[in-house]
């Protein structure tokens, strides 16, 4: 009881100092542009319509949740095989360089022009951007193999896809895992970004039009919901990834 | 496939040359160096460190090229790994695969065998039986101690029945106690098996301890200075046997014979 206690305090004193702080400093500046945070509690109330779940939350979660899967299952393909297959790898390499260099942002235009504006050009701009990350932390990891187990690999008479299967992408597990993480902050920056251009739907299109039109405690609910988003990703996808590869953070003492 | 009865294959060893390509230029690592291996026999390699002990028995495993010459085993030429080979490194802890267990790493080498599921199961258990690791089967390597990892690796190579092992320096990062009981393990399972066995290593009294013949690699290119046979009667027991006179006269020669 006394731990249980003990471990509540640690985790919360500072949410609670921090909150604390932004309530008295926004009542004292009493700026526009900041409302206190009870008030955006207050207002949540009144922007979490069923429409405005639908036109914004459901389609934003669906486009982050399409792009990231698709372009994180493509980048681990790709990675897999240009990572196992040097020849692939030096043909492919500076043209996957040069795209990536390309921002996210600037991708856009084109995506557009393909898709028009819409679900399928915001799904495939949050893919492509999710893709090179995946990629290429994949394809290094795969390629980088431990000489010893290419050995033991080649000793045990593997073919390529035993060898790709059983040796060279569970030796990768680790550096995938973070590649697949660090995309998640990637994917929810690229959604809002696709959102806020054009399409007038999602979270991105509903912080934009909030604050064009002096909503802004609208805004900042639409700001928070975001944060709370990226938040619950991240922890879903650290308990994931504790169930897909537990032997990975055991055995090198991980957290 | 021949029979299951335990017969060794013999190796020949052909005007063996190796060398690699470094920053454009040719370094040779062995040149035309060329001995017999008998079936059943067990040979030590021995040598200063850098010599390429490992080297060779890379191009024998055929994980290495030779740029000339020739290694045949049973008679036939070695382009690649074959399946009645079994290999030990030293680095059991960065070739045994952290995300198997004790006993499907030891069960890894089936993958893609034609061999039934029952067999397998119990040519792991037997293995696993032979290293004494059956408390720890179901354990992670990385839960064991190095020791115990080198008896996994020892295990994973034994599972497949090989006619011929190679064994690279496999004692080389355990401790002096664990090390003698893995010697004893070795000598006892490749003599039951009648396995003929290549140990690198680069201490003398393991060498002198285990083998019935000792090889002695030097100069650069390595070539082969010294073949020396092991007139020990078997079974050989650690202490007794380390304080045998002949032992000890196998023991200068060796010495004198590598440092030269």
């Amino acid at each position: 009881m006394k731990r249980a206690l003990t471990l509540i305090v640690k985790f919360t004193w500072f949410p609670i100092l921090f909150v604390s702080l932004w309530e008295v400093t926004t009542r004292i500046a009493a700026n526009p542009f900041f409302p206190a945070p009870s008030k955006i509690v207050a207002a949540t109330g009144d922007v979490y319509t069923k429409e405005w779940l639908s036109q914004s939350l459901v389609t934003s979660l669906f486009t982050l949740f399409a792009g990231y899967l698709i372009g994180s299952i493509a980048g681990l393909i790709l990675g897999a095989i240009l990572g196992s297959y040097q020849m692939l790898r030096e043909i492919f390499t500076p043209i996957t360089n040069f795209i990536r260099s390309i921002p996210s942002a600037a991708k856009v235009p084109v995506i557009i022009a393909l898709f028009g504006i819409g679900l399928s050009s915001r799904v495939t701009t949050v893919a492509v951007a999710v893709l090179f990350p995946v990629l290429l932390t994949t394809l290094r990891a795969v390629a980088n193999t431990d000489p010893n187990m290419l050995d033991y690999s080649k000793l045990a008479r593997f073919g390529y896809f035993r060898s790709l299967f059983q040796v060279r992408i569970p030796a990768a597990t680790g550096e995938i895992l973070a590649g697949l993480q660090a995309s998640i902050q990637i994917a929810v920056l690229v959604m809002v970004i696709s959102e806020m251009i054009g399409s007038g739907k999602g979270l991105g299109a509903f912080v934009i039009r909030a604050q064009s039109t002096y909503m802004i405690t609208d805004m900042w609910v639409g700001i928070l919901t975001l944060g709370i988003i990226g938040l619950l990703l991240t922890e879903g996808f650290r308990l994931l990834e504790r169930k897909v590869a537990p032997w990975y953070f055991t055995s090198k003492g991980l957290q | 496939m021949k029979s299951d009865q335990d017969s060794g294959l013999n190796l020949v060893v052909k005007n063996l040359g190796v060398s690699y390509i470094r920053k454009n230029s040719n370094t040779s690592v062995i040149e035309n160096l060329s001995f017999d291996v008998n079936p059943g026999e067990v040979v030590a390699i021995c040598g200063l460190s850098g010599i390429g002990k490992s080297t060779l028995v890379r191009t024998i495993a055929g994980l290495v090229r030779p740029s000339q010459g020739e290694v045949l085993i049973d008679s036939q030429v070695i382009n690649g790994p074959i399946e009645s080979l079994g290999f030990v490194t030293q680095d059991y802890s960065r070739s045994l695969f952290p995300w198997l267990t004790v006993e499907k790493n030891i069960a890894l080498p089936f993958k893609g065998k034609d061999i039934s599921a029952s067999e397998r199961k119990s040519r792991v258990q037997a293995a696993i039986e032979e290293v004494g690791l059956t408390e720890s089967a179901r354990l992670f390597p990385w839960q064991l101690s190095g020791g115990m990892q080198q008896r996994v690796a020892i295990a994973r190579a034994l599972v497949m029945k090989p006619k011929f092992l190679i064994l690279d320096e496999p004692f080389a990062s355990v401790d002096v106690y664990v090390r003698l009981d893995l010697e004893d393990l070795v000598s006892n399972l490749v003599h039951s098996h009648g396995t003929t066995t290549l140990l690198v290593t680069h201490d003398v009294d393991e060498a002198i301890y285990m083998a019935d013949r000792v090889l002695v690699l030097s100069g650069s290119p390595a070539q082969l200075s010294l073949d020396l046979s092991v007139n020990l009667k078997r079974p050989r027991v650690q202490m007794q046997t380390r304080s045998d006179a002949t032992f000890l006269t196998l023991r200068d020669q060796l010495h004198a014979s590598i440092r030269s």
